[in-house]
């Protein structure tokens, strides 16, 4: 069986359940286009995620194959809930002003079921990287642990209807904080 | 200079003149364009000249073989029928049969030998069934004597005489190399007309003379001798058949006069006919497009087709090309085209009144005599009266025979009238016969036996058929109980084959079904309340008592006036009609009348959900209040929101959701939030305000600030219960809030806020978008259909929708059928309601549904032949206007006119240039709405389209040709689970009351309504549409997923998920990072495959305890 493709390495996991082969495709983060002193990645950037991957399923995971290397966060695709192929900023297409949220990329360039995670050191990416590969290189099948912090059927069903129903607080200062910022915004432009 | 100016002033002013200018304009250029359809189409029909020619060879040959036919005369009635070998041939004597005779039967040579009917007239047509051409025979003068007419003496020497034709065919044709079948034929199903019916065969010989390959049988016709009686003793008011009887005076016997006088006229008639056709050029071209559209609506000159054919529509042809107006003025001139001959014949049909006046004529040739319409003669029968022959040729025609025609010649004439729309097809090239859809009611009446015994003597002479009998008394009795509630009644026999074998004397028995056809009257067709006379008309009293028996009753209604009526009980599953139908067949034909009589719609109708109100079960169909009472709930939360004292007031609160447009699957039941429709959208606008933030988030985020203090108003110091929610439609604006209320009576409404900056913003979008233009003038069509679209078509649909009374209870079955196919989930409600619609504003060949059945055959119907790849859907969304205001209307009005029309069409043509096998755009619905035809159908899939397509095309199929039977109907509601690559089976969730639907096995009294909501809502939504939902975010590139959107419909609450994978996905592939679909490397190879397993994996195991069983295709 192939264990590269590309410059990705593959890692067959093994589904919670009925225990079925997924394939996951990783390699090295590496960001092109910053032209300021460029700082060494952190990062691992993979590929074919399966559904409903979050930073507590890859905290667990690498804690399954790589202990001690530590995951600062973790940033998914923002197609992986999407109907669509691409992701647009429609803020940007209105608006002139510099609203986007800044630091680390918003997910919005990743194509679907793919996503970034971000170590907390070198040394934890090395070790990760390092134990992946070797995972890979012997086609070892790893549990991938969805199970152990999803929750799924009715009571992850009834989670999806409640988590469109908004808390006026957070709603509150969400709208009061954006606003701040584009007025923010808006003075600086003039 | 002066007269500029003044030309100028009088071009701006359009005056009436114009306006008829403009008109006659607009429609010569159709009738231009519809000239050029005809003779495409008289191209096509004309019969092939190689079968011509063929025809024309057995024809010769026929002829000679009769000339070898030897005489015989002066036989008894015994030595007659001893005759013949009774094995082989029997005469074919009318009923009563002689015994005994006092005159002799013979054969001698015809007088003459001519070919009659559309051949003779050469305006035969080929046709896939078959055509027949007639041969008149007529028999010598000195055969008969001058009062054989009576007593079916004439008709007795006739039968002989057919008989012996028949016998000496049989081996002459042998002998003669033309190899025939020869069988008795009631010619036009009239009983006293028995003629020979020959049938090529085909055989290995090549000596042999086949025609078969024509598709063309021979009537051979023996025609009594013209005048030889004195046709003033067969006038239609006499009578022929002396029989003893009681009464003092017999009654006319029309139907048997004249039978025996056309049985004179064969050869005549066709003289005359031909004389137009010389004089006319384009006579035979009509009469064609008359053939043509008469055979289309399932009429022809036989007594069970209505009497009505293309023999009778030329001759009324030629009687108007010799006058026909009130003072003999000519309705058609000689230099007519076959169009103008055509329509106008049509537009006589359909506004003169032959059945209270008549239209009088003459066929003799060249004397001249003007045709005048007649007003007030009042025959009570259809009539075109040939002066010169005595005949009423509409002889065969019945009161309600004449009706239909009327109707279709009126439908015809609007057709005609119409410059927008391009009317061929429907005029001429559709089929319009299918009773389910021709009718709103259809019913199946078998006769109890005892009834044939009550068809005595003086109604055998007077109707000759227990057929023509039984269909005057049932119209009698229908017209007389059902009076307003029915524009048009139609009444046949089951078709029984009008040919029998030459050993028989007659064919098969009567006719044991009859099947009744209703046009409904809208208005009145549900009306509770039957009324009769004032009490105080003692003589009308006792009619209409002794006409309703024990159901007649004596009520003070509200004006004062105490009158006879009946009061009805509506119900929801059987019309009104039927109950009332049953009553007076079962106390005017038979006591057991109504369990003979089968109304096939009503398994159909029981699709229909019942909504868990009280009292329900009694309400008919057509019943809106659940849709009235969510209607005022909506009315006085707009007014509470309008009256607000905010720092920006609201302008307006816009109605935008199927029940508030009367078009829900469900009916709205207060508290009742499984209902998948509970939640009705409406759109906010705020005063118009400059201070809007000039970006989408901000705005979004102020806008919500905005319903936040709305919220807070309701909150405090109202009885509404609100809560926010996030909201997805449209993609990739993450800002949008919604407003959720929750109504004390018991209904949620979503209200988003709309405000003048919104559409600016995503235009600019739009603009500013670079490599995904596309992809942003999506979003911006999802805007504006969600902000702008919804509520256009919400208040054009109500509009509709109480105009059209049918149209709701149609529309929510059509929902019901997607639904238990799985396609529902599929298509946006504006969409299929629009689909709904199009029967009801654009019914043509049929016309305005006006039941349930009628609208929802219609629809599937229209979504079978709808050949969306070349013909766009243009629908003219105005209620329909009288149509006699032409001239009012054409300025004042919001119809469609021909630029709109074109302009709408011109966008279809762009969008199928660009895409020309309907990959992207499939369904093209444009209306003044919505111009660009695609507001409703951007989402849809070529899969998806071309199944709703299919699955209607067999729906329809297997009603047309199995009729609407349980057994039929349920094949109809069930999925064929078959075709998916996989099925889910979910676990069962009872969310029938919950979502407001009545059981039903319920014991009526014994269901409790909701009275208040739960206090967690979201545990009474269904899981599975979630589900479906989650699958599709993250499955949908490579599956297509399809549920019953309302799980509460399906019995016990199981419902399914069915999936298929889009082929692209199922390819190999090479490995990209953007592949988007699951995939596993396939040995040995660079290259990837999908990973069905690890993708039904996840399935089940987000599912959970959702997931019963995943079955897979094999």
């Amino acid at each position: 069986m192939k264990k590269e493709v590309k410059g990705f390495h593959i890692l067959p996991l093994r589904l919670p359940g009925d225990g079925v082969i997924h394939y996951l495709f990783f390699k090295k983060h590496e960001t092109k286009n910053s032209g300021e002193a460029k700082e060494e990645s952190k990062a691992i950037f993979f590929c074919n995620l399966p559904v409903n991957t979050t930073i507590e399923v890859f905290k667990k995971f690498m804690g399954n194959v790589a202990l001690g290397s530590t995951i600062e966060s973790y940033v998914p695709s923002l197609l992986n809930e999407s109907l669509e192929d691409v992701w647009i900023d429609l803020g940007k297409l209105t608006s002139e002003l510099d609203l986007s949220e800044t630091g680390s990329e918003n997910g919005g360039k990743l194509p679907k079921n793919c996503g970034i995670v971000n170590f907390i050191d070198r040394s934890s990416l090395q070790l990760a990287l390092s134990s992946l590969k070797k995972l890979s290189k012997n086609s070892s099948i790893v549990d991938w642990p969805l199970d152990k912090v999803s929750p799924t059927g009715s009571a992850y069903l009834i989670s999806k209807y409640k988590s469109l129903i908004v808390n006026p607080n957070d709603l509150t200062n969400e709208v009061a904080r954006y606003l701040e910022d584009f007025d923010a915004a808006e003075k600086k432009s003039v | 200079s002066e007269e500029g100016r003044q030309n100028k002033r009088q071009k701006t002013q359009l005056t009436a003149q114009d306006i008829q200018v403009a008109r006659e304009t607009a429609e010569l250029f159709k009738s231009n364009i519809f000239k050029l359809q005809i003779d495409e189409l008289i191209k096509e029909v004309k019969l092939k000249e190689s079968h011509s020619q063929l025809i024309e060879k057995a024809l010769h040959r026929l002829h000679h073989i009769i000339t070898l036919i030897p005489s015989k005369t002066d036989l008894t009635l015994s030595e007659a029928e001893s005759y013949f070998n009774s094995k082989k041939v029997v005469i074919p004597f009318p009923d009563p049969k002689p015994t005994k005779a006092n005159y002799k039967f013979s054969y001698l040579p015809p007088e003459d030998v001519n070919l009659v009917g559309s051949f003779g007239l050469k305006t035969a047509i080929s046709q896939k069934s078959g055509s027949s051409i007639d041969i008149a025979l007529t028999m010598p003068r000195e055969l008969f004597q001058a009062k054989d007419y009576l007593n079916y003496r004439a008709l007795y020497k006739r039968a002989f005489y057919l008989a012996y034709l028949a016998d000496n065919l049989i081996p002459l044709s042998k002998k003669n190399d033309l190899p025939l079948k020869i069988s008795y034929h009631f010619l036009n199903e009239d009983i006293l007309c028995p003629v020979l019916k020959l049938e090529s065969i085909e055989t290995d010989n090549e000596n042999h003379l086949s025609f078969n390959k024509t598709k063309c049988s021979i009537n051979l016709i023996v025609s009594l001798p013209f005048n030889v009686f004195d046709s003033k003793k067969i006038l239609p008011d006499k009578n022929c058949i002396r029989i003893q009887s009681d009464t003092e005076e017999l009654p006319p016997t029309p139907i048997y006069n004249s039978s025996i006088l056309s049985q004179t006229a064969y050869d005549y008639y066709l003289k005359y006919l031909y004389a137009t056709k010389k004089s006319t050029d384009a006579f035979k071209d009509a009469c064609i497009l008359g053939k043509l559209w008469l055979k289309q609506r399932g009429m022809g000159s036989s007594f069970n087709q209505g009497g009505f054919g293309h023999f009778e529509f030329a001759t009324l042809m030629c009687a108007l090309l010799n006058g026909g107006g009130v003072n003999g003025n000519k309705i058609l001139l000689h230099g007519f085209s076959s169009y103008q001959l055509f329509k106008g014949t049509i537009k006589y049909l359909s506004s003169m009144d032959l059945c209270s006046g008549y239209l009088s004529f003459s066929s003799a040739i060249g004397e001249n005599v003007s045709s005048k319409y007649i007003s007030d003669a009042d025959f009570g029968v259809p009539t075109i009266f040939d002066k010169n022959l005595r005949l009423n040729i509409l002889w065969k025609m019945t009161t309600f025979s004449y009706g239909m025609l009327r109707k279709h010649a009126t439908d015809t004439f609007q057709l005609l009238k119409d410059v927008v729309y391009d009317r061929f097809d429907p005029i001429l090239l559709h089929r319009a016969d299918f009773d389910l859809m021709r009718y709103d009611l259809v019913l199946n009446l078998t006769i109890p036996e005892d009834l044939y015994d009550s068809f005595n003597a003086l109604e055998k002479i007077t109707f000759l058929t227990f057929e023509n009998f039984l269909k005057h008394k049932l119209y009698l009795i229908l017209q007389n109980g059902l009076g307003d509630r029915v524009t048009h009644i139609n009444i046949k026999n089951e078709k029984i084959s009008p040919s029998f074998s030459l050993y028989k004397r007659k064919s098969a028995n009567s006719s044991s079904v009859f099947v009744l056809g209703l046009i409904l009257n809208p208005e009145e067709c549900d009306k509770l309340v039957t009324k009769g006379p004032s009490s105080e008309d003692e003589e009308a009293g006792r009619r209409f008592r002794s006409f309703w028996g024990p159901l007649a009753s004596l009520r003070k209604f509200k004006d004062g006036n105490i009158q006879h009526c009946v009061v009805w009980n509506p119900s929801q599953g059987t019309p009104m009609i039927i109950n009332i139908i049953q009553h007076i067949l079962n106390h005017h034909l038979h006591e057991e009348a109504s369990q003979h009589l089968s109304f096939d719609a009503q398994s159909l109708l029981s699709n229909l959900p019942i909504p868990l109100l009280p009292s329900a079960h009694s309400q008919s169909v057509l019943t809106l209040s659940s849709f009235t009472n969510l209607h005022k709930s909506f009315d006085s939360l707009s007014k509470y929101l309008t009256s607000l004292d905010l720092p920006l007031n609201v302008k307006s609160l816009l109605p935008a959701s199927p029940a508030l447009r009367f078009t829900s699957l469900l009916q709205p039941v207060p508290f009742c939030v499984s209902n998948p429709d509970f939640w009705n959208d409406a759109v906010l606008q705020f005063e118009t305000s400059s201070r809007w933030p000039d970006e989408i988030n901000a705005l979004e985020k102020t806008k919500a600030a905005f319903l936040m203090k709305i919220k807070e108003h309701l909150d405090m110091k109202s009885s509404y219960s609100t809560f926010l929610s996030k909201d997805e439609s449209i993609p990739f604006n993450e800002s949008i809030i919604l407003l959720n209320v929750l109504t004390p009576e018991g209904y949620g409404f979503k209200i988003r806020a709309l405000t003048e900056r919104d559409e600016v913003l995503y235009l600019r979008a739009v603009q500013n978008a670079e490599k995904h233009k596309s992809i942003l003038q999506d979003v911006y069509l999802k805007f504006n259909s969600k902000y702008f679209g919804s509520l256009k078509h919400t208040r054009t649909i109500s509009t509709l929708a109480h105009h059209f009374q049918f149209y709701s209870p149609t529309v929510r079955l059509f929902k019901r059928w997607l639904d238990s196919q799985l396609l529902l989930c599929h298509f946006p409600d504006e969409l299929i309601e629009l689909i709904a619609m199009k029967p009801f504003v654009d019914p043509a060949p049929y016309s305005t549904p006006h039941s349930v059945t009628n609208g929802f055959l219609q629809i599937l119907s229209f979504l079978a032949s709808w050949n969306w790849k070349d013909d766009p859907l243009i629908l003219d969304l105005t209620k329909q206007v009288d149509q006699e205001d032409d001239n009012i209307n054409l300025k004042h009005t919001d119809k469609i006119n021909v630029q709109s029309y074109q302009l709408i069409e011109s966008n279809f043509r762009k969008i199928r240039q660009a895409d020309p096998s309907g990959v992207k755009t499939q369904f093209f619905i444009g209306s003044k709405d919505d111009p660009s035809g695609i507001l409703w159908s951007s989402d849809l899939t070529l899969p998806i389209s071309t199944r709703l397509t299919s699955l209607a095309h067999l729906a329809v199929q297997l009603i047309k040709k199995e009729g609407l039977n349980e057994s039929n109907v349920n094949l109809l509601f069930t999925p064929a689970l078959n075709d998916y690559d996989f099925v889910i089976k979910v676990k069962t969730y009872d969310l029938a009351t919950s979502s407001g639907i009545m059981p039903s096995n319920a014991f009526k009294n014994l269901i409790g309504v909701e009275t208040s909501f739960p206090d967690d809502l979201t545990s009474k939504y269904d899981l599975v549409q979630a589900f479906v939902h989650d699958l599709n975010r993250k499955f949908g590139n490579a599956i297509i997923f399809s549920t019953h959107n309302f799980t509460g419909l399906q019995q016990n609450g199981s419902n399914v998920i069915a999936g298929i994978f889009i082929p692209s996905s199922l390819a190999k592939k090479k490995f990209k990072v953007n592949l988007d679909v699951n995939i596993k490397p396939i040995a040995e190879t660079d290259e990837f495959i999908i990973n069905k397993e690890a993708i039904f994996s996840q399935i089940k195991f987000l599912g959970g305890d959702l997931v019963q069983s995943v079955k897979m295709k094999k």
